[in-house]
């Protein structure tokens, strides 16, 4: 009898439902669950009690091309390369379920973890899965015969990113351009130095979650995969450096390509780069200074959000010709009127006041002197 | 019946107070001078030490040994060397070097000679006082047999002495100025009778009288070279400081002073006037200006909004100060107060209102009925917790605010975190604090932190629950707790170990103070 093989009838079986939450700054996508996970209770005898709780998530948004989901994050990325999340061994009794009056969190996943085939508003689907333990997937299926229970649901979301079928260009010309950016800025001296070509280096790294000993000896990397992307990045290093030198490339250009590709988060990671830059001698002069300033004016970025990064910087650097660069250490520009001025100084004093109780006895020393020529830019403003 | 008493340990000037029998506070003069103000200075000769006004006679004589200044160093990992006369990293030390704690502790020794029976006090502290320097104030006390009932902010404490005054009428919402020997607050409360609301607090630790005092060194030196081509002192130099402080008193009721300075090339007179001095210090003015403005916005007021404006502290008696509250705040301050001893009355009257009734004569009883204080968070208490970088997508290690500042204590908030990965078997417990809203983990302090034992074999995203608790007394509790296996991290956020104060103690009992 169908009845007693069931706990429950299909009107009461397990149902998803997929919103958004915000935790602190982070959107999350939380899979949520009500009902029972109708299971054939043979079927659950023979598995042990148990199954692992698996998702896939396709774009459903052309109907005719279904393409999975893919993640930069290696927890959440199976052999295939394809995004799931798993659950291994869980306990199931017969009959359970959540039967809650609300919707229970079953999984929850940071939005930024999703890789997306491409940008823009986006019908995805959810395929959860209860499978006999050890089940194995390819390409994000299994056979019929591991499923113990399934369902799906969908969710509808704006991918702002590029995707990554739509990156099989684009990305990888933005990093290189970033990448001359940095170089570019290096070299405002007339050379680049060994630490803030580190600093590229690093950048990229991080990029591509290599180690530092991969990068600088590729032999003990066997993924061809990597190996290909190293070759790739040193020959554009050092084409970059070359063109730069002789002048085939300018800032203005680069800038441009950038303004012309890039999305707002890259322009960010592109200004995370200068910053390493051009503190990688732990030292900030006027020219480096008013160099940065130009270029994030250009990159057309909040200089809200560019100064709360700098801080960073200016924390843990000695600043050089100090006495001459008072106001672009705040940037502040001719353009400001002295309410803007007054106004901005003593966010500042307020932002570096607060730091002079940091126990990172550099940081400390910084923000005192910042406190003092915030107070003296006031006093010579006479706010 | 036990002595309620209430300490106000300054930058430059200590004092202490009990409440009589009637309720009201009494300041303890110095046995010696019968001054109710000490000097928070100390001459160390060996194991002899000498503490107040004394102490700063050696100035001239044997400067290197004379120490002050020491509740600037309370947050920093320094010892006074004596053989350097100066702060110094604390692992550059020798073992006869002394801690800021364990110069706090003499000072507070010597407070306590002038009263009987101090077994338990309640002790000021700038509001901007970070952890590390409210546990070395604690230490201080404990060193000095001193029990600590509670630490009390300093505008706080004389915003409550100002409420209970008899005769003044303190009332709505009050702006207290406390521009004392190295720190400056401002603090915003609501008063009604003798309820005080204490609504928000700003400061700044580097900013006092021993600030004003450099600038005219600076005065003098600048004055000295034009005659001589060399400095006559040092900046910050304990005994031109001494003199500075003479000339910057008469510049608060002269328009001119002049000084007979002794340098290295011989004597010289010189003249300061008013008007140079107060351009001199017009950039630390600028800073209480700017942390008035930041008040006020924090507590969503206007200058119009501010009843009445409170004076602490004695550099208050600048008029350049006054004049500068004046132009900001659109009334004048209140007068007729004593800014040097509001502090220390507050302090007991508190240790009043923290003492069991039957410890509490029946004057004191009533004169503490109404007497009610509700402080505030100073500080925006967090944890570290991994997140991707909004702005440039990257994965990062933030500062997740669970406290934020200027909460009503005693306040508890619980906030929900997940796992980060599949097998987590380990979680970074963190506590850290800061005073502004910082998410950047180099810009807040780490003020604990250890690691929770998971279970094995889970899948990522379990929910840690941490709930942050901060009492009345400033004590932070904080509960990591794994929702799943009932695992749980608990930590009290309070003073340093007993082991570590032991041995101070045994160091500190070999001085002998005079």
């Amino acid at each position: 009898m169908v009845k007693e093989e069931y706990f429950f009838d299909l009107d009461n079986e397990l149902f998803l439902n997929i919103t958004k939450k915000k935790i602190d700054q982070l959107d999350y996508i939380c899979v949520q669950g009500m009902g029972g996970m109708n299971i054939e209770k043979n079927r659950l005898k023979l598995s042990n009690y148990q199954g692992d709780f698996v998702i896939y998530c396709d774009d459903i948004t052309e109907n005719k091309n279904v393409v999975q989901l893919e993640t930069k994050l290696s927890d959440y990325k199976d052999s295939d390369g394809l995004f799931f999340l798993r659950r291994n061994n869980i306990k199931i009794e017969w009959g359970s379920g959540y039967f809650d009056e609300d919707f229970k969190i079953i999984f929850l996943i940071a939005e930024n973890e999703l890789v997306l085939p491409h940008k823009g508003k986006r019908k995805i689907r959810f395929r959860f899965y209860i499978v006999k333990s050890g089940s194995v997937f390819k390409k994000g299926n299994t056979s019929q015969e591991n499923i113990l229970f399934e369902t799906t649901a969908h969710y509808l979301m704006d991918y702002n990113r590029l995707g990554y079928l739509d990156k099989v260009t684009k990305v990888d010309e933005i990093d290189s351009w970033i990448i001359r950016l940095g170089l570019a800025l290096a070299n405002a001296t007339g050379s680049i130095g060994k630490a803030e070509l580190g600093k590229v280096k690093q950048w990229i790294e991080d990029k591509n979650k290599w180690g530092l000993n991969e990068f600088y000896h590729p032999e003990l990397l066997d993924d061809q995969e990597n190996i290909k992307k190293k070759a790739y990045y040193n020959q554009l290093l050092k084409d970059s450096f070359d063109k730069i030198r002789e002048k085939k490339l300018t800032l203005s250009r680069i800038v441009k390509k950038i303004n012309e590709n890039a999305f707002l988060n890259e322009k960010y990671d592109a200004i995370n780069l200068l910053l390493n830059i051009v503190s990688a001698d732990n030292k900030l002069g006027k020219e480096e200074n008013e160099l940065l300033a130009k270029i994030v004016r250009s990159l057309e970025v909040d200089e809200n959000e560019f100064n709360k990064m700098k801080e960073k910087v200016i924390a843990t650097v000695d600043v050089i010709d100090e006495d001459e660069i008072d106001e672009t250490l705040f940037n502040i520009n001719a353009k400001m009127s002295k309410d803007e001025k007054c106004k901005l100084l003593r966010k500042e004093y307020s932002r570096w006041n607060a730091q002079t109780n940091n126990s990172d006895i550099k940081i400390k020393t910084r923000a005192k002197r910042m406190v003092e020529i915030a107070a003296r830019l006031r006093s010579k403003y006479k706010c | 019946m036990t002595k309620v008493i209430g300490i106000d340990l300054g930058t430059t000037f200590s004092a202490i107070a009990s409440l009589d029998d009637l309720g009201n506070p009494e300041v303890h003069p110095s046995i010696e001078d019968n001054r109710r103000i000490t000097a928070s200075a100390v001459f160390v000769d060996g194991k002899d030490v000498i503490v107040g006004d004394k102490a700063l006679n050696f100035t001239l004589e044997k400067p290197k040994q004379v120490i002050t200044f020491a509740k600037r160093q309370m947050e920093n990992d320094v010892v006074f060397s004596i053989s350097q006369g100066n702060w110094i990293d604390k692992k550059d030390g020798s073992s006869e070097d002394l801690t800021p704690a364990q110069v706090s502790s003499l000072i507070l020794k010597k407070l306590k000679d002038y009263t009987s029976d101090v077994k338990r006090a309640v002790i000021t502290v700038p509001a901007m006082f970070a952890e590390k320097a409210r546990k070395a104030t604690i230490e201080a006390a404990n060193l000095a047999g001193i029990e600590v009932i509670e630490l009390i902010n300093e505008p706080t404490a004389a915003v409550l002495h100002y409420a209970s005054l008899p005769g003044v009428q303190i009332g709505g919402r009050v702006m207290i100025y406390d521009l004392g020997g190295g720190t400056f607050d401002v603090t915003i409360a609501e008063v009604k009778n003798k309820k005080v609301d204490v609504i928000t607090s700003r400061g700044d630790k580097f900013l006092g009288g021993k600030d004003f005092d450099n600038e005219i060194i600076k005065i003098l030196n600048k004055k000295y070279i034009e005659k001589f081509s060399v400095n006559a002192f040092q900046e910050y130099e304990i005994n031109a400081l001494k003199k500075a402080e003479e000339i910057k008193k008469n510049l608060s009721i002269k328009d001119r002073v002049s000084a007979t300075i002794t340098g290295p090339k011989g004597s010289l007179n010189i003249e300061i006037s008013r008007e140079e001095f107060e351009e001199s210090i017009q950039v630390f003015i600028e800073k209480t200006k700017m942390l008035i403005e930041e008040a006020l916005e924090a507590s969503n007021m206007n200058p119009s909004r501010i009843n009445q404006i409170l004076l602490v502290g004695g550099s208050t008696r600048i008029p350049l100060v006054v004049e500068s509250i004046k132009a900001i705040m659109g009334k004048p301050p209140l007068k007729g107060v004593n800014v040097d001893e509001a502090v220390v009355c507050g302090a007991a009257i508190y240790a009043g209102l923290k003492t069991e009734d039957k410890s509490l004569s029946d004057g004191q009883k009533e004169k503490l009925k109404q007497v009610e204080l509700t402080d505030v968070c100073n500080f925006y208490l967090g944890t570290l917790a991994i997140t991707t970088d909004p702005r440039t997508r990257r994965q990062i290690v933030y500062n997740s605010i669970i406290i934020n500042r200027d909460e009503k204590l005693p306040i508890s908030v619980t906030k929900s975190y997940y796992t980060t990965h599949e097998n987590q078997t380990e979680l970074e417990c963190t506590v850290t604090q800061s005073e502004g809203p910082e998410e950047n983990r180099e810009f807040v302090n780490l003020i604990h932190s250890q690691i929770l034992k998971l279970p094995p074999n889970r899948p990522a995203s379990q929910k840690i629950d941490i709930t942050y608790s901060y009492d009345v007394s400033g004590i932070i509790h904080c509960l990591f707790f794994d929702v799943d296996s009932g695992s749980q991290h608990e930590i009290e956020l309070n003073p340093v170990s007993t082991k570590q104060i032991d041995e101070s103690k045994k160091i500190m009992q070999e001085f002998i103070i005079e």
